[in-house]
């Protein structure tokens, strides 16, 4: 099968990962995903404020996903709307399982993904740069979190759908994993799907995940080449 | 079984070693396995792994001496900022200030941090020779590079103390406070410090900045 | 650093500013390293990116054809909103607009506004019926002092590269697009007054050390075309005076940095 840019049906787009490009944030990082541009940052760990969302054993997260109003063809209204709400708690769910919570009681995380460019797939790349924002804070973890899609378009299960794609599809399913513990994290699915084609995207995605994951470790190895301590 | 070398630049998530090993600083152990939970230098030590992290916030440890904002007034002394994701609080017995003058909110403060409780309620002594700060400059440098600052057994922070003639008290939550000498080179040092910490041949760099 | 500025913070840029010294080595009217970057969204008609020191802006435009208001029936319509998301500064809050954003919207949008920069007549469709909407919106994602200067940069370079679809005789958007009428380039140039010393482009702490700040913006013309005084605090005339004469100078070298980024 053709794909409308190209690709085979398990490749990814192009993506290129910066780590550590902004200066106020503790922790930060810009993705490039296809068309998709990213930005993600991390404060914290932090005091927690309003003080009564405080948790006495773990630090708590909050995640926070937003569009540019120019970041989409039909200016998008400031301020978050449902979609966005929805996908900063999917967000949390997935990342929080990497993260060593209860290293920081009474204390906060704050994750925030601004999408100034959207192209299909936009959650995906967010939690993808939010990990290596969240490496880049010194925030102790598990594991690094990468996230992929896959889906269906003309009968065939493909990796990473882009935008014309996701259009046109039957299916699309963002998946984020913690590699090492084989755990999958995020997980939705929107479109029709028969139970052979559920398990055949989920592996595939979960095998995207996998490339994504070398990159956001070279991404992190790159910022500190020929560090040294001590 | 050792994955990982010693000095290797390691990510969270990444398998240092699996069996008889003891695991310290910046790892987790999960089912006899170490894993790295940071991004820094794995040092590997007989049997002891432990990972030294690039970034960070101050995490307060009792016996630290540190340096702090004054950011409220309590009853019987004072809340302080220490850098860190939580407050300290001074209590007015444990800081001499004179009889007529008190702490503005805004002061700076150097303190030793006496106790930190499991859910990190911190309190700190700020008697001599810890105590107000007065005049002099403030720089800030991210506080996993606090050692780097100070150097083995203290030699950078007395290579930049002798070379600008300033008296500098380093927090180990990464405030820096510079009184007298050459202030503004001496800030100029430990920013470069901040800047490069990882990057080798430091001592070189700073002995030769301080030296044009 | 502490949400408080520490008062020997303060005192040290205060007195460095006395001596006519700055921290990070400027002259008083030395502006940071500022890079401007045009056409960076493609979904937009017209972006750009600004850095102006550590502080950094999007800035992105949008065209739609809707209502003109009653009282300038043959005028199009700017419409500039500003947010400061909390990813730009760890005390920024996520929600509508506060005081703040809404203040640097409205500098910038006055400048572009006041100077003629944007030529909303060339924008009238129909007298009465129906005019070109132009939304610029300023997306600030790292907070390092100065937003208003370095989001007026990034919404007239936004402006000057922006293509607008031309509409069909359904007034429908087609394919075909024609540059927006930008006449001028309007630039801010913002001061803070500390001690007794006019500082151009505060940095974040010269920001969180200052009584009181003024923004004069100019067109190519030199003609000042916004001023706005805020914060606490005042200025004398000479001040004023001081302020204007250096911002048509620095309004100069900025709109030579937006040219070129544009060209």
């Amino acid at each position: 099968m053709e794909r409308v840019d190209g690709r085979r049906f398990d490749e990814l787009r192009p993506i290129k990962i910066e780590a550590g490009v902004l200066k106020r944030a503790d922790g930060s990082c810009y993705i490039e995903w296809g068309r998709n541009k990213i930005y993600a940052a991390v404060y914290g760990p932090k005091k927690v404020l309003p003080r009564h969302l405080e948790k006495d054993d773990r630090a708590i997260l909050r995640c926070r996903y937003n569009m540019a109003p120019f970041s989409v063809e039909e200016r998008k209204r400031p301020g978050p709307d449902r979609r966005a709400v929805e996908i900063g708690k999917v967000m949390q769910g997935a990342l929080e399982p990497a993260i060593l919570v209860h290293y920081y009681p009474k204390s906060m995380i704050e994750i925030s993904v601004e999408v100034v460019q959207a192209n299909a797939g936009t959650r995906c790349a967010g939690i993808t740069a939010v990990s290596v924002a969240l490496a880049d804070a010194g925030i102790p973890m598990r594991d690094l979190v990468p996230a992929c899609a896959a889906g269906k378009v003309d009968g065939q299960i493909i990796l990473d759908l882009a935008k014309e794609e996701d259009n046109l599809g039957e299916a699309d399913m963002p998946v984020a994993i913690i590699p090492r513990l084989n755990q999958i994290t995020l997980l939705q699915m929107d479109g029709k799907l028969a139970e052979q084609e559920v398990e055949q995207a989920v592996a595939l995605a979960m095998q995207g995940c996998q490339q994504v994951y070398q990159m956001q470790i070279d991404a992190l190895r790159k910022k500190y080449a020929g560090a040294e301590y001590e | 079984m050792i994955y990982a070398n010693n000095k290797d630049l390691v990510v969270p998530g990444m398998l240092l070693a699996e069996g008889d090993y003891i695991n310290e600083d910046g790892t987790h152990k999960d089912k006899g396995q170490i894993y790295a939970s940071v991004v820094g230098i794995c040092y590997v030590d007989h049997r002891k792994i432990r990972v030294v992290a690039l970034e960070g916030k101050y995490i307060p440890k009792s016996g630290d001496t540190i340096i702090g904002v004054v950011t409220g007034e309590r009853l019987s002394g004072w809340t302080v900022d220490i850098n860190s994701p939580y407050f300290a609080s001074l209590s007015q017995r444990d800081i001499h200030v004179g009889r007529f003058d008190t702490l503005r909110v805004g002061d700076l403060v150097s303190a030793k941090i006496v106790r930190v409780t499991e859910t990190f309620e911190i309190s700190l002594y700020a008697k001599r020779p810890h105590g107000r700060l007065n005049e002099g400059i403030l720089v800030e440098i991210h506080s996993s590079r606090v050692p780097r600052l100070i150097g083995r057994r203290g030699s950078m922070i007395k290579l930049i103390k002798e070379k600008t003639g300033s008296i500098i008290s380093v927090g180990q939550n990464g405030l820096v406070w510079i009184r007298g000498g050459n202030e503004g080179l001496a800030a100029q040092a430990c920013q470069m410090v901040d800047r490069e910490a990882h990057i080798p041949g430091l001592t070189d760099r700073v002995s030769g900045f301080l030296s044009r | 650093m502490s949400e408080i500025l520490p008062l020997i913070r303060k005192e040290y840029l205060i007195s460095l500013a006395n001596e006519g010294k700055r921290e990070d080595g400027r002259a008083l009217d030395e502006y940071r390293s500022l890079d401007i970057r045009a056409n960076v969204v493609d979904k937009a008609e017209g972006s750009a990116l600004v850095s102006l020191g550590g502080t950094m802006v999007f800035a992105g435009v949008k065209v739609d054809a809707g209502e003109p208001y009653p009282d300038t029936p043959d005028d199009g319509v700017m419409i500039t909103g500003a947010e400061l998301i909390p990813m730009a500064a760890p005390d920024f809050e996520a929600g509508p607009p506060g005081e703040e954003a809404v203040e640097v919207a409205r500098v910038v949008d006055r400048g572009i506004r006041e100077s003629k920069a944007l030529d909303t007549k060339a924008l009238c469709v129909r007298e009465n019926e129906l005019v070109r909407l132009v939304f610029v919106d300023l997306h600030v994602m790292d907070y390092d002092g100065n937003l208003i200067d370095a989001c007026g940069v990034a919404a007239m370079t936004a402006l000057a590269t922006s293509q607008m679809p031309v509409l069909d005789e359904n007034d429908k958007p087609t394919e075909e697009k024609l540059p927006l009428p930008v006449r001028d380039l309007a630039v801010p140039c913002t001061f803070v007054k500390l001690g007794n010393s006019l500082l151009v482009d505060p940095s974040l702490d010269e920001e969180r050390a200052l009584d009181s700040r003024i923004t004069v913006a100019t067109d190519q013309e030199h003609h000042v075309c916004a001023m706005q005084k805020s914060n606490i605090g005042g200025f004398s005339l000479d001040e004023i005076k001081h302020a204007v004469r250096i911002a048509t100078v620095k309004g100069e070298e900025i709109r030579a940095a937006i040219r070129e980024a544009i060209k």
